[in-house]
Formats: structure tokens, sequence, C-alpha cells
């Protein structure tokens, strides 16, 4: 229908020529796609996410096969007690055991619920108030921006963890109320992140561009500015996920998390300072659990973050 | 009083260049980038000679490989990813490519000073210029804090910097970027230098500042006799500054010529092509633009045969297959393409030039007394 | 040029924006930056106009006002006889059919998250034009015009190059058949041999469609390529306008000589001999423009009067209009050069 002028000649021989260069095959990558990849690249970020699915699955699954196999992790039996109080790791119960006489392996694979639980639960509540506020700041400026950033100052001023502790003085000990209280004051940082995030796309002329064809708001915030601001979120509540999980062992550590009998690694651990002596895995194996679970979810963030860096590999 | 912290140090500058070599010699120059994707031929086979008072300007597009050479040159490429892959670079007959990167420390700023783009992003924010320019001569001259303050200070004046002594204490951000490439240049002459890299100096800047930056290193190498690699992707730029021009496409020097040989006499279609795609002042009648069609190819995955055939209009079944030699006259000229010793190819398609029409619009008032040079600074 | 109505017309237009962004965003900041002042002038239906200055010059902040992306201090800008200031909403997004904008920078101008057929396709979406396969259909016939593949509609920007990436702003830009479109330096950014290619692709383009261009550059000489008329822009204000080939020919201001002359000719044996008149020192501030004519400081010409009043914008020929109390034309010779 059209004759191509000999611009558009240059511009098909351009497109010629990079087929030359590329596989004809080759599909349109997306970003996530590309990012992806690069992760799988990262041998640390894979490992993180292998050890991450895998305790989540134990913890899961635990139902089905380790109180069977392990006995229970909340019992109080004083026959059990006579017979198998604290003894060493072995074959039969490969963490030791408690001066209850249960089983720490099973009581640490019940911990890992709570401690997953409250890692995803506080960082979504955190996320949420996150996001809104963030983004709130960031699109309306002025006043709103100074109001909500100078309330996340305060929030950061306080001792986090003692910020914590009298909320749940406050609202009462319970799982829940630990995720509540830990999501709740996990926002401020989130809401900056996002914020800067959101203030360099909005600096883009794609923001711009999108202005000038008259989009609306809604369309420039949903189409351009959260699709590209979304990425550092997703970096930072990962990390967050490990900073939740060692905050509720904190509490737990303190009297101030899960109430007993429930297992928590931060009760755990606090119950095996007295065994320090003969019966240092009562402190060791909940340490454990909590060191290689905080510290895959901060690879997997650091290995995100350099997946989803466009920088890095628009050289 | 001097300190004179590098005893065993023979300063390169002052040794005679050895008879029949010249003060700069690239010979065949390979460098390649080893990444995940691929092997990138950044730099592969340049060659040219240099001289004291000579300007050599490096024309090319982006990724043409003309900054990467200089870099290569000045030891500055972290390997990896890069690899030297071949090729000698002699500096006063002496190798710099087999030096440690303490020789080079002392070449680098003392012998061969470099000059980049962006005035912005090369000063360093937190130190006052005085600081920054004095420092080459404190690391390679030993000088006193003072004295190196003193000797930036004439620098600075020199560059013509108005009032210098209250500018030394000031920091960056005080400056212009038009003013910033000035210290940039005082600080490449502190040591004066033989050699001269200056990358893509006044591409960041406002076009009369451009002329004013051009001027003022012709007159710094009118005074220094230094030589002046000037990279650039601007022919126009380099027409009247050169004395040799090396036109790079995809990593190769697709020319190399005096200014004379690659504006009136040019072998090569890519330099045809750079030369007719600048918008003409014509005053008569507005011609639409020649453009080289299509795009440069991906580094990591050349054309078989010469790397310009697919973008060029004259390319015959053996520039997609063969890769053409150098056709070199007896002046050194040389153009590495199929057809350059076919001379009624060369002049059926080369562009015209002042040369054969004899006039063309020069966009200067010749009223204007060019003496005067406006205003106050 | 020959329908006498403008299309778009700019009346004494001046932006302002606060020197220091304080607590409240600047708004009771008491220095400003005076970065468009007092610019009038005409577009007509299916010319181009030049608009060129150096950096900090507000020919940016011009094209940006006349699209509304920021609102003017002062003045008033009228597309198709109407008023923008005063425009609702929707008028305002009805007007945005009509009016369009190329960006300089090809890699921060495109969504990286959104495909080339998102990307293209984005202004059919938001005023609601076409079923979903009338849009593909668009698309596809005008990837074709600009030069690019139809067949990489779902290909993400950073596939390509920068001239590649230029040429989808471009099929962006037009696919609405606008009026007028605001072209921001766009070829400033890309290699030399492509910004040709871009040139004659919008100069195609203008052709096909009789669109209107606001081509905004730092570069005489591209925009002399380009231009039916041009305007020269220094610190905020117009100092001189008309025909291209009159400016080109026979500058007035001698701001407008002195950017001809820094333009590189290349051709070694014009480039040498001809005579070049070098500008001393940079722009001043806009913060504080100097008093009287905002050139004086750096004028070859300059005279007391300069520093004290300001020139007005007089017509010196018809249609050439130039503000300086100096203003005589400079013919400019042709260089003859004898072999």
């Amino acid at each position: 229908m059209l004759e191509p002028s000999p611009t558009q000649r240059a511009g098909m021989a351009a497109t010629a020529d990079t087929k030359g260069v590329k596989k004809p095959e080759e599909k349109s990558r997306t970003l996530w796609g590309d990012a992806f990849k690069r992760l799988r690249k990262n041998k640390l970020a894979v490992f993180a996410v292998i050890w991450i699915i895998f305790i989540a699955l134990v913890a899961i699954t635990a139902d089905l096969w380790a109180e069977p196999w392990l006995g229970s992790p909340t019992a109080s039996d004083s026959v059990a007690m006579a017979t198998t109080s604290l003894l060493p790791p072995s074959a039969e119960h490969p963490f030791g055991t408690d001066p209850l006489g249960r089983d720490i392996l099973v009581r640490v694979i019940y911990g890992a619920r709570v401690s997953l639980s409250v890692g995803i639960m506080a960082t979504a509540i955190s996320t949420a108030i996150g996001l809104v506020l963030g983004a709130v700041a960031a699109f309306y400026g002025g006043i709103w921006d100074t109001i909500i950033m100078r309330l996340a100052d305060v929030f950061l001023a306080f001792p986090y963890i003692l910020f914590v502790v009298a909320m749940i003085a406050v609202i009462g000990q319970s799982l829940t109320n630990v995720f509540i209280a830990i999501g709740i004051l996990g926002w401020p940082s989130i809401a900056r992140v996002f914020r800067s995030a959101i203030l360099t796309v909005k600096e883009n002329d794609y923001v711009d561009a999108a202005r000038a064809m008259g989009a609306s708001d809604a369309r420039i915030i949903a189409r351009h500015i959260f699709p590209n601001s979304v990425a550092s979120i997703v970096v930072y509540a990962t990390m967050n996920i490990g900073g939740a999980i060692l905050t509720e062992s904190s509490l737990s550590f303190l009297g101030m998390g899960v109430v007993p009998p429930t297992p928590s690694w931060g009760s755990m651990i606090q119950a095996g300072q007295a065994y320090l002596q003969t019966a240092p895995w009562m402190m060791i194996m909940p340490g454990l659990a909590i060191l290689s679970t905080v510290l895959a979810f901060t690879l997997l963030g650091d290995g995100l973050r350099d997946a989803l860096d466009v920088k890095m590999k628009d050289a | 009083m001097k300190k004179n912290a590098n005893k065993n140090y023979v300063d390169l500058k002052t040794q005679p260049i050895p008879e029949g070599q010249h003060l700069l010699e690239v010979d065949n120059l390979k460098m390649y980038f080893h990444t995940e994707d691929g092997i990138v031929h950044a730099v592969d086979g340049v060659s040219y000679t240099l001289d004291r008072g000579e300007t050599l300007g490096v024309v090319g597009e982006s990724g043409s490989g003309k900054s990467v050479t200089a870099m290569t040159i000045m030891g500055l490429i972290s390997m990896p990813p890069g690899k030297i892959e071949g090729g000698r670079v002699l500096y006063r007959g002496h190798s710099l490519l087999d030096m440690s990167e303490e020789e080079m420390q002392h070449i680098r700023g003392n012998d061969i000073a470099m000059i980049f783009q962006d005035p912005m992003t090369s000063l360093n924010p937190v130190y006052k210029i005085g600081k920054q320019v004095g420092e080459g001569l404190r690391l390679h001259r030993g000088y006193s804090k003072q004295e190196a303050l003193q000797r930036a200070t004439e620098l600075l004046d020199l560059v013509g910097i108005p009032e210098p002594e209250k500018r030394v204490n000031e920091y960056p951000h005080q400056f212009s970027g038009g003013m910033r490439q000035r210290v940039m240049i005082a600080m490449a002459l502190a040591c004066d230098p033989d050699i001269l890299i200056a990358d893509e100096p006044t591409t960041a800047l406002d076009v009369t500042i451009q002329a004013q930056i051009i001027e003022l290193m012709q007159e710094m190498q009118e005074k220094n006799g230094n030589a002046i690699v000037m990279i650039t992707h601007d022919l126009g730029v380099v027409a009247d500054i050169a004395d040799k021009i090396m036109v790079m496409y995809a990593g190769r020097p697709v020319e190399f010529g005096t200014a004379d040989e690659i504006f009136y006499d040019s072998r090569h279609p890519y330099t045809w092509g750079l030369i007719r795609s600048i918008p003409e002042q014509a005053i008569d009648e507005k011609k639409p633009l020649t453009p080289i069609h299509g795009n440069p190819p991906s580094l990591m995955n050349l054309p078989a045969g010469c790397p310009f055939a697919p973008r060029c209009p004259y390319a015959q079944d053996i520039c997609h297959e063969k890769l053409p030699e150098q056709v070199t006259t007896e002046t050194g000229h040389y153009s590495a393409c199929h057809f350059a010793g076919d001379m009624d190819f060369v002049k059926k398609n080369a562009p015209n030039t002042s040369r054969s029409r004899g006039k063309i619009a020069t966009g200067t008032p010749d009223v204007l007394d060019p003496s005067v040079i406006g205003g106050r600074a | 040029m020959a329908d006498k109505t403008p299309l778009l017309k700019v009346e004494h237009l001046c932006k302002e924006f606060p020197a220091e962004s304080g607590t409240f965003g600047g708004r009771f900041a008491k220095r400003f930056v005076s970065a468009v002042n007092d610019v009038s002038f005409e577009i007509y239906p299916g010319e181009t106009f030049g608009l060129v200055g150096e950096s900090g010059c507000g020919k940016s902040t011009t094209g940006r006002t006349i699209m509304h992306l920021t609102s003017p201090t002062s003045g008033k800008v009228y597309f198709q006889g109407r008023d923008i200031s005063e425009m609702s909403k929707k008028e305002l997004k009805e007007m945005r059919r009509d009016m369009q904008f190329i960006f300089q920078d090809p890699y921060a101008s495109l969504n990286p998250r959104m495909t080339i057929g998102e990307i293209v396709s984005e202004p059919m979406t938001i005023h609601g034009i076409g079923t979903k396969e009338e849009r593909i259909e668009r698309v596809r016939e005008l990837l074709q015009v600009v030069g690019l593949n139809p067949e990489h509609i779902n290909r993400y920007p950073h596939e390509f190059s920068g001239g590649q990436r230029q040429r989808v702003g471009i099929a962006r830009a037009f696919i609405l058949r606008p009026k007028l479109i605001i072209c921001d330096e766009p070829v400033s950014a890309l290699d030399v041999s492509i910004q040709a290619q871009v040139l004659n692709l919008l100069k195609e383009l203008q052709d096909k469609y009789g669109t209107a261009y606001l081509f905004i550059a730092h570069d005489l000489s591209v925009v002399q390529h380009i231009s039916d008329r041009v305007a020269v822009m220094y610190l905020g204000k117009m100092v001189e306008l008309s025909d291209w080939k009159t400016l080109y020919t026979e500058p007035h201001h001698p701001y407008t000589q002195s950017l001809l002359s820094a333009v590189p000719v290349p051709d070694p044996d014009i480039q040498k001999t001809r005579k070049r008149i070098i500008l001393a020192g940079d722009p001043p501030s806009p913060i504080d423009p100097p008093s009287g004519c905002r050139f004086h400081t750096r004028c070859p010409m300059a005279q007391d009067i300069c520093s004290k009043e300001i020139p007005g914008f007089d017509e010196v020929a018809s249609g050439h209009y130039c503000a300086c109390h100096f203003a005589k034309p400079f013919p400019i010779k042709e260089s003859h050069i004898n072999l």
C-alpha cells in the first residue's frame, strides 16, 4: 500500500542486519525474564532460594512426618522427660533433646512455621502501609510529603525493639499481634525506598511523554511509574523478611513473642541459655536455623537487586 | 627542596626518540573484551604514528573503538574483562604494554595526559580546584604544597580562567561546564606532557564554548609543542586542527591519512558517508541529507567480510566475504576497502568538496573584524 | 505557509522557576530563574519553526510550556485560536491529540517495561481510538513508515539502538496524525550518520502528513536544514527571528553571527581560512540576568546603551525581527576557493 521510501529502506536495512546478528528465532525478552535469567547465574542467590523453599516445605508438611517420627514439639510428658531429657544429638534425635525430653529438631521445624509466617506477614503489612504512604508522599508532594516523611523520621528515631515491645505490651501477646506490631512499625523504611524510587522514575521523559499524550494521572501511575519503581520494593521487601524474622526471635528471646509452649527459635535460644555448658545444642541448633534463614533472605535480596538493575546490563 | 619521591624512575619525556622511530607508535593493536555473552572486538588492528607538535584526529561513531584505543594506550582498561590480543604501543621506543602498573602511573599524567568528555564528572567535587590541578605536580615532580598551588594558579591563568588566585580555592560546582573543561586542560598540561589525549573534549559543551576550548588547545600546543590525539564523532571539529585523521568503524581503522587526504582524497565509502551526513550549509536550496543506512554492527558478532559492507551502498559480493586489506599510497594514506585502488570508482562516488566545487558557504560574516574577541568574561 | 491563520500563537510568554527549593517546594522563594522572558512567535500549519540556542537559554522550557507540561508564569499560548491556559482538563486532553512531543533522549523517553507496540499505540489507547486489532494494524503500518520492522511489535525498547528508539518515538508522535509536533532536540543524542537518517525521516513524514514542527536544537546547522523559519534565543529571550535563508545569509544580531561562525565546517580549506567570532566567557546566570540587553556582557560590539536599555524586538525587514540596538545586516559571503 505504501511505497517504501529511502528512509524506510534505511531502517529496514537496519533491522535486517540486526537479524543477521541475532538468531532469527530468538524470542522477545522481557525485563523480568532477563532478571530471572541473571538471577539463575548467581550461585549464592540460587542456593538461597533452594534453602528458603526447603525450609518452607519442611515447615508446611511437618504434621505429616515430623511429629510421628520425632514426637510432639509441645509435649510435656513426665515419663518421656525422665528417659529422654537433655540427650545430645544422635541418630534418634539428630539435634538432641531439651530438659523436657522434647526433640530439638521437631521444635526447630515447628519454629520455622512461626518465623516464616511472622517474616512474611509482617513484611506484607509493612509493605502495604509503606507503599501507600510512600506513593502519596511522592505523588502529591508538598505538605503531604512533609507530613509523611517527618512522621517516618519520628518512627525511625525510636529504638525499634523497645517500640515493638511497648506495642505488644499494649495489644497483648499472641502470634497475630506479633505480626501486627512488627508489620506496623516497619513501614517507614519501605515508604522511604518507594518514595525515592518513584521520584527517580518521575524524572524520566516517558512520564512526560505520557502526560503530553493526555494520559490521566491514574494511567501514568499504573502503567509508567509503578512498574518501573516496584523492583526496588521487591528487593527491599525480600531483605525485610529476614529482618522481621530476627525481630521476632529477639522478641521471643525477651519473652514478648509467641506464647509458650509454641516453639519459636528465639524462645528456644532463651531456654537454652541456662544449659549453655551442659547442653550447648539447645542454643546452637535454633541459632543456626536463624542464621541460615536470615542469611538466605539477604542473599536472595542481593541477588534480586543485581538481577533487576537495568543499568548493569545496558552498558 | 623538592622531594624526589621516585629516585630510580627515569623520566621518559627527556629521553631521545630512537633513530627512525616516532614519538608514539601504535602497531596493529587489538583489545578484546571477554564477556559472558561472547567476545567483543572493541579494537581490532589499530595502527598509527604520532610526532611532537602533531595533532591526530580519531573520528568514529559511538562503539567504533576510538575511546577504547586511547584507554588501552593509557593502560586504563581493566583486565579482565579486557585482554590485549596483539600489537605494540611504543612511546619513545619503550613498549607501554609491557610496563608494570607502577611504571604506567609515571607515564600517566606526566608523559601522556588525558582529557575526558564530561567535565561535570571528571573533577572530584570534594577537593578544591587548586589542589586537583596541582596534584599531578606533587605526584610526578615532588612539588611541595605551596609550589603546587603556585603553579596551579599560573596554569589556571594560562588557560584563561579569570581571577585565578581566587578560583584555585573554589570547588568544581562553582565552575561552569566550559570553565571546568579549561580546568581539565590545565590539569592535563600541568606536567608538560608529550601527548595530550582528548576524548570528545567539546561534545558536552555549547557551540560557542566549543570554539573557545578548541582554540585554547591549539594555543597550548603551539606553546608546549605537545602532540594531541583528538577523539571525536564530528568530522567538522578536526577539519582545521588535525594534521592526520584516522577514521574508525566497528573497532577497525577504515581510513588513515592527512586531513587533506581524508577530506579531499578519501577512498573509503564510510568516510564519504560521514562527510555527506553533515548538514551542508548551502544557501541556495535544501537537498535531503544523504545518511548512511542502517546501524553499526554488534562488536560481538561482526559480519563476515568488511564490517561496513551491510551498510555500504557500493558493496559487492567480495565485500561480504573477504575482509579488505589496507590499500596504502606512497604518502602513507591507507583505506581498508576492496576498491580503494580503483580510481574510477573513487572519482565517481566520492563526495563533492570545496576543492572540487570551488565554493561553499562558510557561515561567517566577512565584515566583522576577527581580531575583536567579544566582551568581558 | 500560504495559510495565514497561525496554528500556534505564543504571546509574551514568561516562565520563572524558584531559584531555591525550600521546605514548601520553593513557594516562598525570593529569587527566581527567569527561564523564558517575553517570547512571542507564531507557527503556521505545515511549517517547521526552528528554535535555537545554547543550553539554559529557555528553548526547551518554551516547548514544555506550550505543551502545558508546565504552566507559564505569564503570557498566553493559543492553539488553533484557543487559549490553552483556559482549557478544562478534558479540552486539554483533546488538544493533545493534535499536539505531540518528540524527546531528546531516546533512552529515557520510552518506558522500558512496555513493548514497542504498547508504546506506539499508547496515544490511541489513551484517547480510546479504535479496537485492539485496529490499533495493532495502525502500529504495524506506522512502524513500517518510520522504517522499523513491523514484526518487532512485541519487542522491548532495550533491544533497539538509539536511532531505532528515536524512530519508535517518532512513530508514537505520529500515530494520531497531529497538527503540531514539538521536537525537543530529537537528533542531538544520536550519531552523525543516524542524525541524517532521522532528519530525513522527519522531513518525509512532514511532507506526507502536513504536520507543523516546532524544532528545538542547539545546533544551527541541523535547524537550518529542516526549518522554514528560525528563531534564536539567548538567556530566555528571543534575539532574532526570520526565514531560514535570511537568518543564514544576513544575520542581524551579533549573537546569531557568532553562533553561525562557531559551527565547524567539515572542510579544512574553509575552516582554516574563514574568519570566526569566538565569544569570550560563559553565558551569565539566568537567576540574575544582565541589565539592558542580556547579551551585552559577551557582545563584541556592546556600547553603553546596551547595558542600560532593553532593546525592542523590532521588525528590521519583512518577517525579520531582531532585538539589538545596533541591528544591521552582516551579509555572509561565499568563500571562493580557487585551486
